[in-house]
């Protein structure tokens, strides 16, 4: 997971903090989503999971279709704790289905596959040889292995082909200062950080210090040369060629300060000479964020998606919108009833409908609007997460689609719209295992709300009895677990949990009224929410109500928290990076912007500050609490789990604190070895209560549990 | 003896025809720009090993460069079309990769090579589809060379015995004070592999592509070396000194197993018994024949030997029948010709290289490439097609094939503008070549 995440940082640009994707990144997503994988559910005689199983499984992503349409690329990624070992490699597979190919070679990583538009390449990105670089390596499909296309000298973090071939649209992040120094003239210890931006730090990157930028290139294949094409104080995200290859739209945050809003827009460049900016036509002037642009196929329009309430920060949810190509201003909402988020717009091949991604109530679809009347059908929906797709030449659909049962796998819907399975990258391993029951339902919340839970049952489940049951909790608040391959659950219930997974309000998937209702208020309908997803498995006669477990990561740990201090009904709690004196991370987490938007200044609206933290209210916490966080997490900074343990160990709780070293948000993969450990290891001795005497507090709680709404049932 | 010799012969003659080229290329050619110096006998690159497809539409061949500032030297395979055309690069450039060989059915490409950290070489395969190389064989202490089965389902591999001195066995060597050579063997050293301290034998294997099952089919004491799979699969042809004492002889001999044995090579048949270096067996197409290279006077000529043609039964039946008596000059590598009437070979022949057909009924020899040039090795493909390196005084190697008569020059991979090489990427004179269909 971390991996995979630093991986992908070191490709892309990095994230500017006033950026949607920044959101994405500081909030961990569920784990169903890191550990996307394939197939069918497991053998009758198949063993249970095992924690190791985390490098068994590989994951699938990025279908990209030949022109021709007879074959799909797509990328097989692997971890390992062996150094070197884990990796990305790419295959293709015959879209009417047949045996793949490995179209790279094992050891030597490569990404982001992609056709040149006359099929004869398949390009991908690596850093291979002496540079050591990223660069565009082709494949020429008459036969043999990559050479490398580009040899930009600080590598390249994304590129697009021309719509005739002849260019690539290279995306470049300027090189660190110190990097394009001369060896003698570099300082020898690192220089202090002389800090003058409003947003000064972020995870994983570090102190905001520089000005680089990550700017737009186009790279002509036949002279060899690069031609920078923007220019100026911003980052360049996006980048669309338009159909006649003479122009390029792209994302940029152009405002005076963007670290203070979202205010991305949308542009257009000319693709053939270098942009002052002065020269740049603003294709949408919304002060929210618009992003993901891509040209009709006449040009005339530039599809995009669009956030137009930027105060509603992560709580908003997106649309689908349309405006015309030479910055007139006309502008189309395509999904305004939708109330659904929308992702990577692409024009069908006709230009009639525009086809996109959908996170819909614990799923994940592609559906396609009729940009003439408006009308949205699914052409892939149902109890699966389907992400990452692409069109063939009659708009089929090939997409990766995991299930509860099934890691990510290649799927098409061919020409005639039935969804058929192209890839079996994990069968073998699937057959190996035996997989627990996974049951998808809905229940009411104390508010009489609908709630949509995913229960997972231990394998050999047997009717009547009750078992030990953890309730976890997703991080974000504004993500969903959805009906994808959660291999933390399964590892769960192969240890004989219940394992409870919700979508409390907050969650994305219901619309923007029921993320919104967590506005300013966490812990409080949310906490409703996920206790009622307990009882619903107290009610279905799966779970002991005497042997409750709870945590998460994230958010996943905020909430922890809040539900800790407000009921004694769990035996046993493991808080990992959680918020939990807020006030305390103004200006040490990286959210200085989304707490301004929902909390209001520290000192100016202190109260709203410190309602939602659990801190005031620690001294109702008697649930022995493993607290988790990375030694250098600068998301969710580890002095709030410091103080949740100073106080627990204070009062003569049951807890431990677990730092782990050198580690942000995300760990790295010895590290998520040893959480999974430590995770089995708290549970069974507190929650499962095996082969161990049951711990009592040793202290008495002082007072009530917190009372409230929603509180101790 | 005769086969260790024969190698070290090779190893001479290669460094004299190195200066022999640069040497000879500072006679100012047409082409040239400028007089040759130094630096260009590392930038020429050096063209090898071409092999024709099976259908006959394209030449696999390496190309090896030198990096003067690593010292270090790269082979990389390309293609070309036998009709002509932009050659393909099928490696990739920052690996080397060595001795391309398609497999039967054509769809794929072979070659060995040394992938990865602490890795031994091992043979990768090229899907003609598309894709880079995955590799074929895991063999720990890795492959030195590999030949189809003639129906593409098995790889005969030569394999060296592991090292049971455990010397690369993990937090060896590095830290520890080196071991003193102990030497029993006759034969004490080699140049350029120092004390000859193990008694690590090379071997036959057969390797199941599909089931990826490794066959060891000889043991013992000896090297086995130049391996021929017999037309039908069932047999393998081999050289191997089995005399008392290897190391005080030269006296290699033909021998054939079953390609299939499980005793480790227990059942030879003898083919052959001159007391001088008997080598490089081919089958007839019939498998009837097998044709080798052996001496005609004394053994003890040792190196001044003549390497001959001759042929002999694949039963080890009747006499050795010797078919190039009157030629009098080294012939190299053989293959009979589809027909099997007749087998190609090189000779060497008054500083040139020529590729000839020798008939096997008659001994008459036909010069298929001829004149003042050097041929080095020679892939035959389907319809009289024949793939070759030529280079002459002024240029360096090329792939040209020759097709109903005709040669073509397929590559110049000397010619780019850069290198600046003071020498010739074409033939100067393409009437120095006589050209003959066989």
């Amino acid at each position: 997971m971390t991996d995979q995440r630093t991986r992908r940082a070191a490709k892309e640009p990095p994230n500017r903090p006033w950026s949607f994707g920044a959101l994405a990144l500081l909030l961990i997503l569920p784990p169903s989503f890191q550990l996307s994988g394939q197939e069918a559910s497991g053998g009758e005689d198949g063993r249970p999971l095992q924690i190791h199983d985390m490098f068994e499984i590989k994951r699938v992503g990025g279908p990209q279709v030949s022109p021709d349409g007879e074959w799909v690329a797509y990328t097989v990624s692997t971890s390992s704790l062996e150094p070197g070992e884990s990796g990305t490699q790419i295959w293709m597979v015959p879209s009417a289905g047949g045996e793949p190919i490995a179209m790279t070679t094992e050891g030597y990583p490569a990404s982001n596959p992609d056709w040149s538009p006359d099929g004869k390449y398949l390009s991908f990105t690596a850093a291979r040889g002496d540079s050591a670089q990223t660069q565009v390596w082709v494949l020429d499909r008459r036969m043999g292995e990559g050479q490398e296309l580009t040899k930009e000298k600080w590598g390249i973090s994304g590129y697009d082909w021309s719509p005739d071939g002849s260019k690539l649209l290279l995306t470049i992040r300027d090189p660190d200062p110190i990097d394009t120094l001369p060896a003698h003239e570099k300082p020898k210890a690192t220089p202090p950080w002389e800090i003058d931006r409003l947003q000064f730090k972020r995870d994983r990157v570090g102190y905001l210090t520089g000005n680089q930028f990550t700017h737009l290139y186009v790279f002509d294949l036949a002279t060899k040369k690069t031609t920078r094409i923007t220019s100026g104080d911003f980052d360049a995200g996006s980048p669309a060629w338009s159909p006649d290859g003479t122009k390029v739209a792209f994302a940029a945050n152009r405002t005076e300060n963007p670290d203070g809003n979202s205010n991305t827009d949308i542009w257009v460049v000319d693709a053939t000479k270098t942009s002052d900016g002065s020269d740049l036509i603003q294709i949408t002037t919304n002060p929210g964020s618009d992003s993901n642009p891509v040209w009709s196929p006449d040009g005339e329009w530039i599809a995009y998606t669009t956030l137009d309430e930027p105060e509603l920060i992560w709580y908003e949810v997106n649309d689908l919108a349309m405006a015309r190509s030479d910055g007139s201003g006309e502008v189309r909402i395509l999904t305004g009833d939708l109330d659904r988020n929308v992702s990577t717009p692409r024009f069908s091949s006709d230009g009639q409908h525009i086809f996109f991604g959908i996170e819909d109530s614990a799923e994940n679809h592609v559906g396609r609007v009729n940009v003439r009347n408006g009308r949205i059908d699914r052409p892939v929906s149902g109890p699966f997460s389907a992400r990452g797709y692409d069109l063939g030449p009659d708009d089929e659909v090939f997409v990766s689609v995991a299930r509860t049962d099934l890691p990510g796998e290649i799927f098409t819907t061919g020409r005639d719209g039935a969804l058929t399975q192209l890839t079996q990258v994990n069968e073998k391993f699937l057959g190996s295992i035996k997989l627990g029951e996974v049951v998808n339902a809905t229940f009411p919340s104390a508010d009489g709300t609908e709630i949509e839970g995913i229960f997972y049952l231990p394998p050999g489940y047997e009717e009547g009895l009750r078992y030990p049951t953890l309730l976890r909790i997703h991080g974000g608040p504004v993500s969903q677990y959805s009906l994808s391959f959660n291999f933390e659950a399964h590892l769960f219930a192969a240890n004989g949990y219940v394992v409870v997974t919700a979508n409390p309000r907050g969650s994305s998937g219901y619309g923007q009224d029921f993320s919104y209702d967590l506005w300013a208020d966490w812990g409080v309908r949310d906490y409703e929410d996920v206790m009622a997803g307990v009882d619903h498995a107290i009610e279905r006669g799966w779970a002991d109500p005497d042997r409750l477990g709870v945590g998460g990561w994230s958010y996943g740990g905020i909430l922890t928290d809040h539900v800790i201090t407000k009921t004694d009904r769990f035996k046993g709690a493991i808080t990992g990076a959680s918020e939990f004196l807020y006030v305390t991370n103004y200006g040490h987490d990286h959210y200085q912007l989304q707490w301004e938007g929902e909390l209001g200044l520290p000192w100016e609206n202190r109260e709203a500050w410190e309602r939602i933290s659990p801190f005031n209210a620690v001294e109702n916490i008697i649930t022995p609490t493993l607290v988790m966080c990375g030694e250098k997490d600068w998301n969710v900074p580890v002095n709030n789990s410091e103080q949740i343990y100073q106080a627990l160990r204070r009062m003569g709780r049951e807890t431990q604190l677990v730092v782990y070293p050198g580690q942000g948000h995300g760990l790295s993969l010895p590290y998520q070895v040893d959480r999974y450990e430590r995770y089995l290891e708290w549970y069974g001795k507190y929650v499962k209560q095996v082969n161990t005497p049951v711990t009592k507090p040793v202290t008495a709680p002082v007072g009530a549990p917190a009372g409230g709404r929603g509180g101790d049932r | 003896m005769k086969r260790v010799m024969k190698g070290s012969v090779a190893l001479f003659m290669a460094s004299v025809a190195t200066v022999a080229f640069v040497t000879l290329g500072t006679t100012p050619a047409a082409a040239q720009t400028r007089t040759m110096e130094i630096e260009d006998q590392y930038r020429i690159k050096r063209v090898g090993g071409a092999q024709v497809s099976p259908d006959g539409e394209w030449v696999a061949y390496t190309v090896s460069t030198t990096n003067l500032e690593k010292d270090q030297s790269k082979s990389q395979i390309w293609m070309v079309s036998t009709q002509g055309g932009d050659p393909i690069p099928l490696t990739m450039s920052s690996e080397s990769a060595g001795g391309p060989k398609w497999s039967p059915d054509g769809k794929y490409l072979s070659f060995t090579a040394t992938r990865g950290e602490d890795a031994e070489s091992q043979v990768w395969v090229l899907d003609r589809r598309g894709g880079e190389a995955q590799p074929l064989t895991e063999v720990e202490q890795g492959v030195g060379g590999f030949e189809w089965s003639p129906d593409g389902s098995k790889l005969l591999l030569t394999i060296r015995d592991p090292d049971s001195t455990g010397a690369t066995e993990e937090g060896g060597q590095q830290s520890r004070v080196r071991d003193p050579w102990v030497i029993t063997r006759l034969q004490t050293k080699r140049d350029g592999r120092g004390y000859l301290t193990d008694t690590r034998k090379t071997h036959l294997y057969v390797f199941d592509v599909q089931t990826k099952k490794l066959t060891q089919i000889t043991s013992g004491r000896w090297d086995e070396g130049s391996p021929s799979w017999s037309p039908d699969g069932s047999k393998i042809a081999f050289s191997s000194n089995r005399t008392e004492d290897p190391d005080a002889n030269s006296n290699s001999d033909i021998w054939v197993v079953s390609a299939t044995n499980t005793d480790m090579g227990g059942t030879l048949v003898r083919i052959t018994d001159y007391e001088g270096g008997d080598g490089g067996p081919t089958w007839s197409p019939d498998g009837e024949w097998i044709a080798y290279t052996t001496g005609l006077n004394d053994p003890r000529y040792s190196a001044f030997e003549t390497r001959h043609l001759a042929i002999r039964a694949s039963d080890g039946s009747g006499e050795r029948r010797i078919l190039t008596e009157d030629l009098d000059r080294n012939v190299g590598s053989l293959r009979f010709t589809p027909d099997g009437r007749g087998v190609l070979t090189t000779v060497s022949d008054e500083g040139e290289g020529h590729v000839v057909r020798v008939d096997v009924e008659t001994g008459d020899v036909t010069r298929l490439i001829d004149g003042e040039v050097r041929a080095g090795g020679f892939s035959p493909g389907p319809d009289g097609l024949l793939a070759t390196v030529i280079s002459d005084y002024h240029t360096p190697g090329e792939v040209f094939v020759q097709r109903g008569g005709e040669l073509a020059q397929l590559t110049e991979v000397n010619d780019s503008p850069r290198s600046k090489v003071g020498c010739s990427s074409r033939l100067v004179s393409k009437k120095a070549v006589a050209i003959r269909r066989f």
